[in-house]
């Protein structure tokens, strides 16, 4: 037991890990179960996590990607409701909601095909023009979002094929669609981030781009592979949105820009690069989403999850800040301490001593 | 004499490409008016300058953060915070008096939430945008829960007028009215003085140098601490007193109101010149930026452009915009993304 517990403060003082989100993740789910025991540790409600989760979590593993490589990509939402909107201006024209299946497969591939290139488009402007991530994708995110809104005009497309309405309601053998989607994706992910040359690759760009560049690592390549991965990730969050919803919304979801950020950084992402987690991006998803259907279970003020989702940020990454030994803070409360100590140090014999010696020498 | 235009050009690009904004602003000006000659009139100055006032008070603080190498993305909040908490103290009675007060109180409530986000920095030694984007959350949550989220619209008649209060006015050919605020007082004077202070005073140069790079900042003997701590209490109040002219020109008061639109203001921020990672920028350049994107949103109302192509022009600018910009960098780029890397890992460390 106390071995255990001292592998797990380890883990927290090392500079980088998923261990806070963890942590969270037993704390809430063990809170929320004692505080509404009938409601919270339900299947019915842990499949309605299991609907919520899986477009979050997927934008959250988009930002997570650009964050791997010292970047952030603020587009992920705008490339989800282009590709959504692609799909069903498709489907539109093409069967609309009798589609057969022909049809509805080349309107996903549609959707993938606008997410990586809008993806492309990010990684080409940051690989090879060289604009700083925040600012081309802030730009390609008005830029995609404004298409979506300009190609339909404003208003939602409803002519949505029946299959793709069930991505958002079925649930073979209890288990919702959009959850096994977003499980094969993170362990797509996981395998590209962490069992790949291009993964390896990735995570040496983000964690010191010189040393990449003096061991062969062409870095605009590796931009460009980032972003196209984050920009399908995000269109397939984009055909969840169109399933759930049951349209293409051209602006759905724009509160979801940030909150994809507070997943990755809650999952113990580093925004300055070199390390991603595809476990914690996951668990910091299914905190934020239990919070919310757990204040929903309690019958709390629905504003007050907007407040527990950003204090719940601050505390883990400041728990986690703290462990690893950074700890300013203390000096801001006892200063005095710290002068005693500085005094202390003056009297002691070791100091005189070196004191008596330096004097006559110089 | 060619040396002398060369230098005479470089001067009016300015340190931070102001210049290159201000050219897209006359061109864009120049362009719209060519095909409706009505644009150029005062009356679309005017009118840019109602649009500008809350979003370039907004810019300021977030300007202010940037500089310091930033990004608050909490400004929004602070301001929707402080105009509706005014609001619903009027409204139970607790807060009399003028217009004065109403803005006092405004920015002092917008004061101390920047020193919150102040004391959480200093506190956990996290980067700006992940304190501050857990701070928005708790602003709008602590606003919507603790304060109220209904609408307020019994505003009293100062409140009302305030939006009509007019130094000049005109009337267009189309008969109807626009004029030059009184609003455009204050607001100058905050722009004049935020850029007399960081251009002349020890404190604003300290901004600068903190910006530039933390450490040396503080071996030159700057108070890095509290040059940091004062930044944001700034950038508060801004926001605080932002958030009141927002809700006393549209003239009612809603919480759940402008957060959400933080990017925006950002980009402008930076399309004005300021670096992302602090220690570059200008005031002016900040006004150009802001004036830009108002400008275009007004000139597509005026080429009658369907709305719905806001975003689509916004974004296509802010892109040609960025690449302009970055034949600022040119062969530095290497030197550039190291000190990028160097300052993101201290910031987190």
């Amino acid at each position: 037991m106390k071995q255990s517990l001292s592998r797990f403060t380890m883990a927290l003082r090392t500079e980088h890990s998923a261990a806070p989100v963890i942590a969270a993740t037993v704390i809430v789910f063990v809170l929320f179960s004692l505080m509404a025991p009938d409601i919270f540790p339900t299947q019915v409600n842990m499949q309605s996590i299991g609907y919520q989760m899986p477009e979050t979590a997927l934008l959250g593993l988009a930002v997570m990607l650009s964050m791997v490589v010292a970047g952030i990509d603020l587009s992920v939402v705008a490339i989800a409701d282009l590709a959504g909107v692609a799909m069903v201006q498709y489907y539109e024209t093409a069967g609309g909601v009798d589609a057969g299946f022909g049809v509805i497969v080349i309107g996903i591939l549609i959707a993938l095909a606008v997410g990586a290139g809008c993806g492309m488009i990010n990684g080409l402007l940051i690989g090879r023009l060289r604009i700083t991530a925040i600012l081309a994708t802030l730009a390609t995110m008005e830029l995609y979002g404004g298409l979506a809104i300009a190609w339909t005009g404003g208003p939602a497309l409803l002519k949505v094929p029946t299959p793709i309405q069930e991505l958002g309601y079925a649930a073979p053998w209890g288990i919702p669609v959009p959850a096994v989607i977003f499980v094969v994706c993170a362990v797509l992910v996981a395998v590209l981030l962490n069992a790949s040359r291009f993964g390896i690759r990735s995570i040496l760009v983000g964690a010191n781009p010189r040393a990449a560049e003096l061991s062969g690592v062409r870095e605009p390549r590796v931009q460009l592979g980032v972003y196209t991965a984050s920009g399908l990730l995000s269109s397939v969050a984009g055909i969840i949105f169109v399933g759930r919803t049951a349209s293409a919304t051209p602006d759905y979801g724009a509160s979801y820009i940030l909150l994809a950020v507070v997943i990755a950084v809650l999952a113990g992402v580093n925004p300055a690069g070199g390390y991603g987690t595809v476990l914690g991006v996951t668990l910091s998803a299914f905190v934020l989403s239990m919070i919310q259907s757990g204040f929903v279970a309690l019958n709390f003020n629905q504003f007050l999850y907007q407040a527990a989702q950003g204090g719940i940020l601050i505390l883990v990454l400041a728990i986690g800040s703290l462990a690893r030994g950074d700890q300013r803070w203390r000096r801001y409360l006892s200063p005095r301490r710290r002068k005693e100590g500085g005094e202390s140090h003056a009297t002691s014999p070791g100091a005189e001593e070196t004191a008596s010696v330096s004097g006559p020498g110089s | 004499m060619a040396v002398g235009i060369k230098r005479a050009l470089l001067r009016a690009r300015g340190r931070n490409n102001e210049g290159v904004v201000g050219l897209a602003i006359i061109i864009l000006v120049l362009a719209v008016g060519a095909v409706d000659h009505s644009f150029w009139s005062a009356a679309t100055v005017f009118n840019l300058f109602r649009n500008s006032y809350e979003p370039l008070v907004f810019a300021l603080g977030v300007f202010l953060v940037l500089l310091i190498g930033g990004i608050d993305v909490s400004f929004d909040a602070i301001g929707i915070f402080a105009g509706y908490s005014v609001a619903i103290l009027i409204g139970q009675g607790h807060l009399g008096g003028g217009l004065w007060i109403y803005f006092l109180v405004a920015a002092g409530i917008g004061l101390m939430l920047g020193a919150f986000n102040a004391l959480v920095v200093a506190a956990f030694r996290l980067p700006v945008l992940i304190v501050t984007l857990g701070t928005r959350g708790i602003f709008v949550g602590v606003l919507l829960t603790a304060i109220g989220s209904a609408y307020v619209n019994n505003l009293p008649p100062s409140i009302q007028s305030f939006g009509n209060s007019y130094l000049v006015t005109v009337r267009t050919p189309s008969g109807q009215v626009a004029g030059l605020q009184t609003l455009v007082i204050p607001v100058a004077l905050l722009c004049v003085l935020v850029a007399i202070v960081l251009r002349y005073t020890v404190l604003g140069r300290g901004v600068y140098a903190v910006g530039g790079g933390e450490e040396t900042a503080r071996r030159a003997g700057f108070s890095v601490g509290a040059i940091k701590t004062m930044v944001f209490c700034v950038a508060g109040l801004l926001a605080g007193f932002a958030g009141m002219i927002h809700v006393s020109l549209i003239g009612f008061a809603d919480p759940q109101d402008l957060v959400g639109n933080e990017l925006i203001v950002i980009a402008a921020v930076v399309f004005g010149g300021a670096s992302i990672f602090g220690g570059r920028g200008s005031v002016g350049g900040t006004v150009l930026g802001v004036l830009l994107l108002e400008l275009i949103q007004y000139a597509l109302i005026t080429l009658k452009i369907p709305s719905s192509w806001d975003n689509v022009a916004i974004g296509g600018l802010l892109l040609a915009g960025m690449v302009l910009q970055v034949a600022r960098y040119g062969g530095g780029w290497r030197t550039f993304r190291m000190r990028v890397q160097t300052r993101l890992s201290g910031a987190t460390e």
